[in-house]
This record gives structure tokens, C-alpha cells and sequence, in this order.
């Protein structure tokens, strides 16, 4: 299995997924007269970025081994931070976001170091670390939204540079890089072995504790990137705006095929289970259906998806023994 | 004993292969009523398949069982039980925190879906308890208990399911002199119940006190089957070790160099005491011992993974506290570990991934992988060391246990380690493949490297080192020249400590 560089047709051997995205926007392309124009891809994509850009990070939390629910609090603690530092702190935009930043450095600094001193399974930390950083937000805000932010803030989530929507952008740099760091740097090849096989890793001279920490370092990082730009597109800091993000992140991870207890899954992958999830949720609406049914639709296409990487599992090991 | 009386266990032309060994080949075993049959042979000889076969942990591929001379087939734990074959294994399968009697009944507690029947409970448990002569509180945790102790719970469960047939895999492996005398008493007494008992120990003098027979396996093969007063601890050795694989010896002209390695005095808490050993560039060192007597901790210390208390570990001459692997690694260390599934290899990334592992840094230009420096290194050493793969792209769990040891090697050559410690380097690996590693640590040492070779495979250890190390309970307790003083026999009493064998 060339592992690095997945050539498109093994792709679609490897991946029924790729299939899946092409016969579900057929469908759609038929049952709406909506679907299939440019305003509406471009819609698509704007009702993802923001939400995946965690998605490209926490693929390599998930990989590395670990897990980070966190996320969702994070992206609110930080639309409330920077709306408290703007409006109520009369701070201009970029200290303010340069504090945001610096704060989501902190915050996965703090889960993957209590995790490895602790010896806690990241899945607890970061249950507990969420309600925590709810909290935060919280007190930040006094549980009403912040708002009065001026239109040069709006750019970053609502702007366009050309026909290109602000957060699109993001989204494209995120998994240009994020794919880049995976497939090609040594950083990548030690988020793969670890998560593969953690004490053969560290018998092989990799600082295990180190790469662990880096994922959840980067994962809070770009999620408080992602709460920033979720504010500017909102116009308003709210504590909790970010708490759907935590299992629509981990469902496009698990829809892209990376293996929920680490050592494989792609950049790639990861994309098109974004993409899955937004053509999914936005076609669902066009063709009529009730908006509370396409919960009940996505979840079960999440137990789908992880129980065909289950098969596969199984039936690579089946071969290996 | 009457002739005419059925045995107890019949075994007949039992085999049993896994992918690239043949495990069994064709063993016959059997055992009488109330007869303590020990079973032995060297690490791999196929006793632990042996056992699972009878107690129903693996299915076999051919042969049949027959139980009380009624052919049997035994297809789970469960089917072994019913017909009476209970086993002890070497780790202790107990709930440390529920009491010895639910322990004992684990399962089959009396009483129905809703309610326990406390009473029958503890009074079936103390029955047993009476039969084993051993007293112990059948209320108390199993977690409160001594090892010899959890030992006896074992026996005892075994027995509430009627086993006539017990299987005792090393049951003194944990203990000390005074609880393994209390265990044979207890076994003698079940012997007088008529049950019967197979034994497997390393302990010679232990064979000699207890066993009414000995049955002997080698590389799958039944090679004796005599009744103790037949056996000399001498002869049981010879049996064991037999001479096929080393009729030719690997060593080379010796042309030792450097001393690359040397420990002093090192002791860890515990499990190491006053090692004392040195290695030199060109050397082929070997450490031997049982399982168990501080090899692992020895090899985990030279490679930083665990720190020693005492002593001092000298690399090229310099003194070193070893603190991680990372550290090791950097001063030219490289661990073959024991366990190359577990602790070698990512099984789920392809061989070139898993090749640079340790080197990663040095194939790197800025952050980036060097993909054509990397696919060459690769290529490199697949051919030389004649990995038998697809390409350097297959995975390395879809290898055979042979070529994924060469993987293993190969990491450390490619990271251009000067000190190679190999730890039981070819356990669970076919013949062919083992010839293969030791040649290839033959030629490392050649090529100037310290290969240090931590095996529990004596005749290894005495066909490819310079010089022989036998560890004892944590300490040396010999030293040999592997081409003047020693034999085999010398090496295996020393590793024993039996007193007068030869």
C-alpha cells in the first residue's frame, strides 16, 4: 500500500468515501434545481470552512493516538475572549488576536502536558479541560453575547478577496499546509509511528511526549483561529457557539477514514469527509428534507463510517497474522 | 498402577504449524492416572503449544486426544474443562479484588440470575480449601493474598470443576523454596487423589524432586519420554539441546578491537546486582540465563529506558548516566528488542517508514523528508539483507516474522549504531531466517560493531558469541570462553544452579 502519495485510483479502491461524495451530489444535482451551480458550492464551502480547519489538527490528534473534545469550548472561550478584549477592553484587532492566539497556544499546552505528567487518557482531560474552558467563556461574557464590533472586524469571516470568501481562504491554507506536514515531514512520519506504535517509537529514539503534546498544542491553536473567525462571521463573541464543532469535527476525522485509535489517516480524507458532511447537510435542506431529520441522517452515516474502517481493520489484521 | 488401565490423557500424532514454523511435528504424549509427567524443552520447542492444544486455547491441525481412553475432541477452554483438564497458567488469571470463593467459582457462582447462594458458596470454597490442606480465608480479596497463595486459589479453581487432568505451566516460576515445598506437598496429595499432572519447569532439581516421567520436546519433536529413575540431569540437558542447528559454528577469527562498552558494578532495585561486563568493537558477546533472571532489565538499562541505581555504564570509554533511548541512540546504541511486534516495528506503516524510524533526522533536509534519499537507503537494505518483501512500500505487519526482524536490524544500520544489543533476536523465527541473523551479527561485529546478544536460547548463545555471560537472579554467575571452557552442559547447570549434575 503506497502510504504517502495515495494515487486517485487507489483512492478509490482504498476509499468507497471519494464514490460515496460523487453519488450523493448526483443525486442532489437531480432532486434540486438548486444544487448544482456555483453560488451554492461556494455556499458549501463558507458552511465548512470555519469548522474545518479543527478538522485538518485534530486528524493528527487522532492519529498521534489521542483524542481532544475540547475544541468546541475553545472555539467559544475565544469568540468571547476577543470580543471581551475588543469591545469591553477597548483593545485593537491585532494584539487582541495575537492574545487569542497565544491563549489557544496555552490551552493545548496544558491538555497534552496534564495528559502525559498525569498519565490521564487525553478523552478525560479534555472532557474536563471543555467544561472548564465553558466556564471561562462564561464568566467572560456573563452568558449574553458581545456584540458591536465594527466592519473591519466582519472581514475575516464574512470579507471576500475576489470571488473568494475570507474563511474559504483559510480553509484552502490550512490544508495545503496540513497535508504537506503529514505527507512530506519528519514531524509528520513521528505523528504516524507514534500513534501507530507508541513504544516502539520511543524505542526507536522518537520523544514521544513531545510529538503528543505538538498535535494538541496545534489543535487548540488553529481551533482558537477557527474561534476567531466564527466571532467575525457571527459579528458577536458567544461563549458556547463553538460546542456543535466538537462532534461535527471528529465525525468528518471518522467519515475520512482516519482509524479512531491512531496510526493511520490522510489530510485528504479528512477533506472529503468535510466535504461529505457540508454537501450532506446543505443537499438534505435543498431537496426538502426537515432539518431535524438530517441529524438523525448524519449520525447514522457517522456509525457508517466507523464501522466500515472497523471491517477494514479487521480484515487487514486478518492478513497480517 | 495396572498396565491394562486407560490413560488418563492420550495424545497421538499431535502437529500444529503457524505461518513460517512448524510447531509440532507429529508428538506423541500421554499420561497416567495419577502420574506427575514434567514436560520439557528449550524456549520454542513447542511445549506451550503443547498445552494450549490440550486445554483447548488453540486448535490443532492434526492428531487426536483421547481422555480415559474415550476419544475426545476439544475445541475451547470450555471443552477441556468438561472432560476434566483444568490449567494453571504462569500469570495468574484471578479478580484481585473479589474474595478467593468468587474467584474460585468465578462463572458458575451458585444460586440463580438474581441472588448468590453466599452460604454454598464459602462452604464449597473452605472444601477445597480442606482437600489442598491449605488455609486460607475464603472471604478475604485474592489482592490480600501471597503469590504462593494465589497459586493454591488457581489449584482450587481448577479443581471445583472436577479436573482430573491438571496442567501446571512453570507454577514455581514466582515462588520461593519454602512455598514451592508447600505447593509439591499439595501436589503430592492430589496425585494420591488419582489426578494427574503435567509439569513444565526450567528448574532441574524441582523435576527431580517431584516427576514420576519426563517427556522431552525439541524444535516440535518428542525426543524422550522416560520415567525419572531413567534420567540423568546431564542427559536431560543433552536431550534438551540437541545438535542440529550448530553442528557449524559461526564464529570468526577473532580480531577484537576497542572496548565499546562496559558496565560496573551496576544494580537496580530489585531485578539487577553487581553486573559486571565489558564488549569490545569486532566482539560477539553473549548473555544467557533462564527466563526471568534480569536479562530484560539489563537490556532496558543499556538502552536508557530504564534507569540503573548503582554502578557505572561506560560507552567508548565515557561515562554515561543513560536517561531515555534518545540519549542511547545518540551515542551509537541500537536495541533489537525482545518483543519485535510490540516494541520494533510499526506494524501498520510500510518498511521504508519504519527503516528511517530511528534516523529520521538525517534523511531530512529542513523539515522535509528526503523521499529518494529515503526509497534508496531503503532499497539498500532489502537487498542486502535480503528481505523478502513486495517492495520497500509493503507494510511491515504483512512480513514474516524473519524479514520483519530484518527490518528491525536494518533500522539500526541504517542509523549507524556501533553497539548492538540483540534481545532474544529470534524467538518465534524459522530456521532458515535464524541462520540469516546470525551471520548478520557475525558480520557486524566483523565490520567493527559490539554485538551484544541477550538470549535465554543457550545453544544460540553458544554458537555465534566470543565470549558467554550467565546471569543468575539479577547477578553473573559465570563467565566463559565460548571456544575453550564451554559446553553446553556447563552453561545450561550454570544458568540452573543445580549442584553436581556432571
Amino acid at each position: 500500500m503506497n502510504f504517502n502519495r495515495q494515487t486517485l485510483p487507489r483512492f478509490l479502491v482504498n476509499n468507497g468515501l471519494f464514490v460515496a461524495l460523487i453519488l450523493m451530489a448526483g443525486y442532489f444535482s437531480l432532486a434540486s434545481p438548486y444544487f448544482f451551480n456555483f453560488d451554492n458550492f461556494r455556499n458549501i464551502l463558507v458552511q465548512i470552512s470555519i469548522m474545518s480547519l479543527i478538522a485538518v489538527p485534530m486528524t493528527m490528534v487522532i492519529v498521534s493516538g489521542q483524542i481532544d473534545l475540547s475544541i468546541g469550548a475553545v472555539v467559544g472561550l475565544i469568540g468571547a475572549l476577543i470580543g471581551a478584549l475588543i469591545i469591553k477592553a477597548s483593545w485593537t484587532f491585532w494584539p487582541a488576536a495575537l492574545l487569542c492566539l497565544v491563549a489557544g497556544v496555552l490551552i493545548g499546552l496544558f491538555n497534552g502536558y496534564v495528559s502525559i505528567k498525569l498519565k490521564i487518557p487525553s478523552f478525560i482531560v479534555t472532557l474536563a479541560t471543555a467544561t472548564s474552558f465553558g466556564g471561562v467563556g462564561l464568566l467572560l461574557t456573563q452568558g449574553y453575547p458581545i456584540t458591536g464590533f465594527d466592519d473591519s472586524f466582519a472581514f475575516w469571516g464574512q470579507g471576500f478577496v475576489g470571488h473568494v470568501p475570507v474563511p474559504v481562504i483559510f480553509m484552502v491554507a490550512v490544508y495545503a499546509a496540513g497535508w504537506w506536514v503529514m505527507a512530506n515531514t519528519a514531524f509528520g512520519r513521528r505523528v504516524y509511528a507514534v500513534g501507530g506504535n507508541e513504544e516502539a517509537s520511543r524505542l526507536s529514539g522518537i520523544q514521544v511526549n513531545r510529538v503528543k503534546i505538538a498535535v494538541m498544542t496545534l489543535n487548540s491553536l488553529v481551533s482558537s483561529v477557527s474561534g476567531i473567525l466564527l466571532a467575525s462571521r457571527m459579528t458577536a463573541g458567544i461563549s458556547n457557539a463553538g460546542d456543535p464543532y466538537m462532534l461535527d469535527v471528529i465525525a468528518a476525522v471518522i467519515i475520512g477514514g482516519t482509524n479512531l485509535a491512531g496510526g493511520s489517516g490522510t489530510i485528504l480524507g479528512t477533506f472529503l469527509g468535510v466535504l461529505f458532511m457540508g454537501i450532506l447537510r446543505n443537499g438534505l435542506v435543498l431537496v426538502g428534507v426537515d432539518s431535524f431529520v438530517t441529524y438523525i441522517v448524519q449520525g447514522l452515516v457517522v456509525l457508517f463510517a466507523v464501522a466500515l474502517n472497523t471491517f477494514k481493520d479487521i480484515a487487514k489484521s486478518g492478513r497480517a497474522s | 498402577m495396572a498396565p491394562t488401565e486407560a490413560p488418563a490423557v492420550e495424545m497421538r500424532g499431535i502437529s500444529k504449524s503457524y505461518p513460517g514454523t512448524r510447531a509440532l511435528n507429529g508428538v506423541d504424549f500421554s499420561l497416567r492416572p495419577g502420574e506427575i509427567k514434567a514436560l520439557l524443552g528449550e524456549n520454542g520447542a513447542g511445549k506451550s503449544t503443547l498445552i494450549k492444544i490440550l486445554s483447548g486455547a488453540e486448535p490443532k491441525d492434526e492428531g487426536t486426544i483421547a481422555i480415559s481412553g474415550e476419544s475426545v475432541r476439544i475445541h475451547s477452554p470450555q471443552d477441556a474443562r468438561r472432560h476434566g483438564v483444568g490449567v494453571i497458567y504462569q500469570e495468574f488469571t484471578l479478580v484481585p479484588d473479589l474474595t478467593v470463593a468468587e474467584n474460585i467459582y468465578l462463572g458458575r457462582l451458585p444460586g440463580g440470575e438474581l441472588k448468590v447462594h453466599w452460604k454454598d458458596l464459602f462452604s464449597g470454597a473452605e472444601d477445597l480449601m480442606v482437600r489442598l490442606q491449605a488455609c486460607i480465608d475464603v472471604r478475604r480479596p485474592v489482592s490480600s493474598l501471597s503469590l504462593a497463595d494465589q497459586q493454591l486459589v488457581e489449584i482450587a479453581k481448577a479443581l471445583s470443576t472436577n479436573a482430573r487432568i491438571l496442567i501446571m505451566d512453570e507454577p514455581t516460576a514466582a515462588l520461593s523454596k519454602g512455598e514451592t515445598d508447600i505447593l509439591f506437598g499439595v501436589i503430592r496429595r492430589l496425585k494420591e487423589d488419582g489426578v494427574s499432572i503435567v509439569f513444565v519447569s526450567h528448574r532441574l532439581e524441582e523435576i527431580f524432586d517431584i516427576a514420576d516421567s519426563v517427556a522431552i520436546l525439541r524444535d516440535g519433536n518428542k525426543v524422550a519420554d522416560e520415567p525419572i529413575t531413567a534420567v540423568t540431569p546431564k542427559s536431560l540437558v543433552d536431550l534438551m539441546i540437541g545438535r542440529s542447528l550448530f553442528d557449524q559454528l559461526y564464529h570468526r577469527d577473532k580480531a577484537a578491537g576497542r572496548e565499546l562498552l562496559r558496565l560496573d558494578r551496576l544494580g537496580k532495585e530489585g531485578c539487577l546486582e553487581d553486573i559486571s561486563l565489558y564488549c569490545r568493537a569486532g566482539e560477539v558477546v553473549g548473555i544467557t540465563g533462564l527466563v526471568g533472571a534480569g536479562q530484560t532489565p539489563l537490556a532496558r538499562c543499556l538502552f536508557g529506558v530504564e534507569r540503573f541505581d548503582s554502578g557505572e555504564l561506560r560507552v567508548d570509554g565515557k561515562s554515561l548516566r543513560l536517561h531515555s533511548p534518545v540519549q542511547a541512540i545518540r551515542e551509537g546504541i541500537g536495541l533489537i528488542p525482545e518483543d519485535r511486534r510490540r516494541q520494533g516495528l510499526v506494524l501498520g506503516l510500510p518498511i521504508r517508514n519504519n527503516l528511517v524510524l530511528a534516523a529520521l533526522d538525517a534523511v531530512s533536509r529542513f523539515l522535509r523528508v528526503d523521499a529518494r534519499k529515503e526509497e534508496a537507503l531503503a532499497a539498500e537494505h532489502i537487498r542486502a539483507l535480503r528481505i523478502k518483501a513486495v517492495g520497500s512500500g509493503q507494510r511491515a505487519g504483512s512480513l514474516s516474522g524473519g524479514n520483519q526482524q530484518k527490518v528491525v536490524i536494518a533500522k539500526w544500520l541504517v542509523n549507524k549504531s556501533k553497539i548492538l544489543i540483540f534481545h532474544e533476536p529470534t524467538r518465534g523465527i524459522d530456521v532458515g531466517a535464524k541462520e540469516e541473523i546470525y551471520r548478520m551479527m557475525q558480520d557486524l561485529a566483523s565490520g567493527g560493531a559490539a554485538v551484544l546478544l541477550i538470549s535465554s536460547d543457550i545453544q544460540e548463545v553458544l554458537g555465534v558469541s566470543d565470549r558467554i555471560y550467565v546471569m543468575r537472579k539479577g547477578r553473573i554467575a559465570a563467565e566463559l570462553d565460548a571456544r575453550k571452557t564451554a559446553k553446553e552442559e556447563l552453561l545450561m547447570l550454570a544458568a540452573v544452579g543445580a549442584q553436581g549434575g556432571c
